[in-house]
This record gives structure tokens, C-alpha cells and sequence, in this order.
């Protein structure tokens, strides 16, 4: 396809058409959802319940932060303790960006301390165990911590080592790369502009993996896919360079009307896709990456259930690259996988999620524990903005625990992808439990340069003026 | 006996506000997209590296967007509530 004919495919006149219909509602409209989630919860909770609860936070990231905060305002007598060893906070929306040169890592990298909360304690410390019998928590220093009410929001565990021959240093090394990794970011647009030189010179191959877990942030290996073909198109060299995006899955996006939406998406930038693929290990000297096909294969004529035997194949492949961007599996850490807390059937129990319900987020088997972000088994909701519509729930749900009263917020799964599909432009994927929710009255299958300004200009400042202080 | 000017009440001025402001933003709406799509392929091969090529059109895209919306509200109040 060539630069002329892609410019006439872009959708950018209707994009800009609907800034402008839209312009003047889109403050009031990005705001006004939030506020009047948020408003529920103020109303309740601003009555100032005066209680001298002892609340931890186990893990002080968004979720973390954003619970505190408003756990402040709403229960200003209330001890609050965050457990968090890091003193970096990374703006992790901003990871993409970084990987695509929009951004330099240095604009997406905080200090911690920042962001605790005014009134609530910070432990620099790891937790090492759960004890939720005795309601307490045993850090790594070997100091427990008792408490009232616990919530778990740790995170997830990138699990690199997981990939044969793959260490977190060799992400630095030329053509392989990981968005996932901050300090892996700017290195992985370093190795779009080498492919790029590289593909001047004879075709290339580029590979884009996904795991065979659940991930954060799930578009964002194909927002770097996109992104790294824009560059390439850009360039001048996109017909040199061979793209394939390998996955374990069946599909490309999951939910339904967004499935059809990224499958064009491919078909237009001719981009490959492999499915029921998974990377087991790679050889970075000579450049290879060992996957593991599964499929099915026709059987037998069942004649009792009139169909026919489906076989689970499976084989290694091998496949050479000059450039690989590599997603790897996540779980959460051991001390939660270890732990009473986690699943303890199933398949989240291998991924060792927090057994919480769905809507409420309080732990299925001790009342006292809620959980938030991305270490939770629930059905969606391991992206920021699923954060934003937990911190509200959770803290309301702590409250009216605290009144014996029955848990009156829910969570609906809601789950926000700004799907980057270029420069200059997204498409808003937003959905819940229920499926597809977009919060304004736009067509969410088309890709906007509306949405690439709410991603680039918009969402940060939300999310450090509004959503870690605790304000939408 | 003197002429004196008849004043429109503050509910009419209002009411002619909204209406120059509504009729404003579906004019800008039909003449921005074209004058976008003529000027970005333009911006986008500024001879900068790639990504800043697109936040220069962001911040150029922004600022017409943000001039004409500001010329909209001077020429709705100008009319408006006169």
C-alpha cells in the first residue's frame, strides 16, 4: 500500500469534524462521569465517619495511592499505612509513548513520596507474607503489621525468565525490546530506528508477542505494533519490513464490536498474524525465537454426536528476526500467589490472583480484605482506568463495612484501552462485564484524533491532579 | 419626544448567544476538517524526527482549534448581548 493511498484511508477528517462538534462537551464530558461516580461516594462518605479503623495498603502504585487518598478524606480518623518498596513511580499509560519516541522516559518517571498521601504513613518495605487469620502482615525486615482492614493492590510480576535465554538485561541489546519494561521504553524506539535503517538496506523481519496469561494494559502490544508500522511507513521502508504478531489466542481483540475494528486495522497495514502461537525461548546471538504452535486438527466422523474429533496439535517452530517485541507472561507475586489470599482453584490460582468478588472486590473468604488493580481475578479490569472506578468502590465498601452496614458499591468491570493505532490516532476501547461501555456518543470502533489528544494531553494530568489525589 | 433605543431583555440576549454559539460550532465543524486535512499531510513532513512531526501538528491543530473557538465566544457575546 502506498503513503498516498493510506493518508486518503485515514479516517482524520471525520476525526477532526468530531473535535470540533464535540470540543466544547469534552471537558465537561470527561469530567462529569468520574464526578458523578465519585459524588455517590463523597455524599456517604462525607458525613465523616469518625472511626480509628487501622487500614493498610499493601502496594503504593495507582491503585494503591488512589485508595489512600480518598480513604483520607473519607475516614480523616482512620490510621492509613501503605507497604511499598519502590521510590519510583511510573506513569505506566506513558510506556507506549516512550517506545514510540513521542515521549522521553524522564516524562513518565515520579518520585513515590510525591504522591503518598498527606496524613497517611509510607513503609519502604516488602511484605513477605499474609497471616489474614491474625490480620496482620509480616514484612521482609521481619516486622508484622496488624490491621483492621487490609487492601491488597501489589501489581503483577513481569515474569521475563519465564522466556528461555531471556534475561531483563538483554531488552537493551539491539532489536529486542519490551514496552513493559520503563527502562526497557526509550531502548525499544532506539530499535524501530535501527530496523528502520535496516530495512533500507534488504527486507526484515519484526515479531510482536503476546503471553499466554492475562496482561495489563492488553492492547498495548498491539498499540506498539501499530506504532512501530506508522514509523516504518513514515520512513519510506514499510514494504522491507515483514510484520507478524504472534499470539496464543484465537482472535485479535477478544469483544465484540472491537474484534472487527483492530482485525481491519491488520488487513489495512498488511500486518501478519500468527494465533495459538506462544514464545518459550530465544537465541539472541543468531537471532532466533523458538514458539510453541498449538492447533486443532480435524478427527474422526463422530457418527453418536454427528461431528467430527477435534485433535490438539502442538510443535516448536522456529522463527528468525531482526527486531522482537516481547510481552511477557505476568502472575502475581509470590508472596500473594503463597498466600491465603490468592485463588485457590483453578486457573487463577496458577496466576495466583486475589480471590475477590467481582463487584464488591472483598475477598471471598475474609471480609476485612478488599482488592484493587491488577493482582485481582476479576473478568477485566487491569488497566488504569479500571483503577479509577475501583478506588471509589473499595473505599465505600470499607465504610459501610465500618457501619455494618451491607456493602453497598459495586465495580462493573469497567476497562479503558486508548487503543493507539498511529500517530495522531486511537480508538477509545471501553467495556465491563456487560460489554461494550463508551463513556461518550461516539462510534468506539473508529479511531480518533480526538482520543489521541485525550491520551497524550489529557490523561496524565487526570490521572496525577485528579485520580492519585483522590479527586475523580 | 426623543427616540430612545429599545433594549433586548436579558432572557432574548441569551437566548441570541446560544444560538450564534450553536450556529458558530457547526460552521467551524464543516470548515476546520478540510482546512486540517489540507494543512496535516504538510506538518507530518516537517523534517523532524517522526514523532515530533505529529506533536507539532497537535499543538498547531490545537491552537486554530482554540483561536477559533475563542473568536467564536467574542463574536457570540458581541452579538449576542447587544
Amino acid at each position: 500500500m502506498d503513503d498516498k493511498e493510506f493518508l486518503e484511508d485515514q479516517p482524520q477528517d471525520l476525526s477532526r469534524r468530531e473535535v470540533l462538534k464535540f470540543s466544547a462537551l469534552l471537558g465537561g464530558s470527561t469530567f462529569l462521569q468520574p464526578l458523578s461516580a465519585n459524588n455517590t461516594t463523597q455524599e456517604k462518605t462525607d458525613t465523616a465517619l469518625i472511626t480509628k479503623a487501622n487500614i493498610l495498603i499493601v502496594g503504593g502504585g495507582d491503585a494503591g495511592i488512589t485508595i489512600a487518598a480518598r480513604l483520607t478524606k473519607a475516614l480523616p480518623q482512620a490510621t492509613v499505612t501503605i507497604v511499598e518498596p519502590r521510590e519510583t513511580h511510573y506513569y505506566q499509560p506513558g510506556q507506549t509513548l516512550v517506545a514510540s519516541g513521542v515521549w522521553k522516559l524522564e516524562e513518565i518517571t515520579y518520585e513515590t513520596k510525591k504522591f503518598i498521601p498527606k496524613g497517611v504513613t509510607w513503609i519502604k518495605d516488602r511484605v513477605q507474607s499474609f497471616e489474614p487469620d491474625q490480620n496482620s502482615v509480616t514484612l521482609s525486615s521481619n516486622k508484622k503489621l496488624s490491621y483492621d482492614y487490609l487492601v491488597v493492590a501489589t501489581g503483577l510480576s513481569l515474569e521475563y525468565q519465564k522466556i528461555k535465554g531471556l534475561t531483563e538485561q538483554d531488552l537493551t541489546q539491539d532489536g529486542i525490546s519490551s514496552i513493559y519494561l520503563p527502562s526497557a521504553t526509550e531502548q525499544t524506539f532506539e530499535s524501530i530506528k535501527q530496523l528502520a535503517e535496516k530495512a533500507k538496506l534488504g527486507k526484515v523481519k519484526a515479531l510482536f508477542t503476546q503471553p499466554n496469561t492475562p496482561i495489563k494494559c492488553g492492547g498495548a502490544p498491539k498499540k506498539i505494533m501499530f506504532l512501530a508500522e506508522n514509523y516504518l511507513r513514515d520512513q519510506g521502508v514499510r514494504e522491507n519490513v515483514e510484520i507478524t504478531f504472534l499470539t496464543p489466542g484465537e482472535n485479535y481483540f477478544g469483544i465484540d464490536p472491537y474484534e472487527d475494528a483492530v482485525k481491519r486495522q491488520f488487513k489495512k497495514r498488511g500486518l501478519h498474524i500468527a494465533m495459538g502461537h506462544h514464545l518459550e525461548s530465544i537465541d539472541i546471538t543468531n537471532k532466533t525465537a523458538q514458539f510453541l504452535h498449538s492447533y486443532e486438527i480435524r478427527g474422526e466422523y463422530d457418527k453418536d454426536l454427528e461431528e467430527y474429533d477435534m485433535i490438539q496439535k502442538s510443535e516448536m517452530k522456529t522463527l528468525d528476526f531482526d527486531f522482537i517485541h516481547i510481552t511477557p507472561a505476568m502472575k502475581a507475586h509470590d508472596f500473594v500467589k503463597n498466600s491465603p489470599l490468592s485463588w485457590q482453584k483453578g486457573t487463577n490460582k496458577e496466576y495466583g490472583y486475589l480471590d475477590v468478588h467481582e463487584k464488591s472486590l472483598q475477598h471471598k473468604r475474609y471480609a476485612n480484605v478488599f482488592g484493587a488493580g491488577d493482582v485481582i481475578g476479576t473478568h477485566f479490569g487491569k488497566t488504569g482506568g479500571s483503577v479509577r472506578k475501583q478506588a471509589p468502590v473499595i473505599v465505600q465498601n470499607i465504610v459501610d463495612a465500618l457501619q455494618n452496614r451491607p456493602l453497598s458499591a459495586q465495580f462493573d468491570g469497567y476497562t479503558v484501552c486508548p487503543l493507539i493505532t498511529g500517530y495522531g490516532t486511537v480508538m477509545l476501547a471501553e467495556f465491563n462485564y456487560e460489554g461494550v461501555a463508551p463513556s461518550f456518543p461516539l462510534d468506539p470502533k473508529k479511531e480518533r484524533w480526538l482520543w489521541w489528544l485525550l491520551k497524550v494531553y489529557a490523561l496524565k494530568p487526570m490521572y496525577f491532579y485528579g485520580m492519585l489525589k483522590g479527586r475523580m | 419626544m426623543a427616540k430612545t433605543k429599545k433594549r433586548n431583555s436579558f432572557g432574548v440576549m441569551l437566548l441570541k448567544f446560544i444560538l450564534i454559539l450553536i450556529l458558530g460550532i457547526i460552521a467551524l465543524s464543516f470548515i476546520l476538517p478540510p482546512l486540517f486535512s489540507i494543512i496535516a499531510p504538510f506538518l507530518h513532513a516537517l523534517p523532524f524526527d517522526a514523532p515530533r512531526n505529529y506533536i507539532i501538528t497537535d499543538y498547531i491543530g490545537m491552537t486554530v482549534l482554540g483561536l477559533a473557538s475563542l473568536t467564536l465566544l467574542f463574536f457570540a457575546f458581541k452579538w449576542g448581548f447587544r
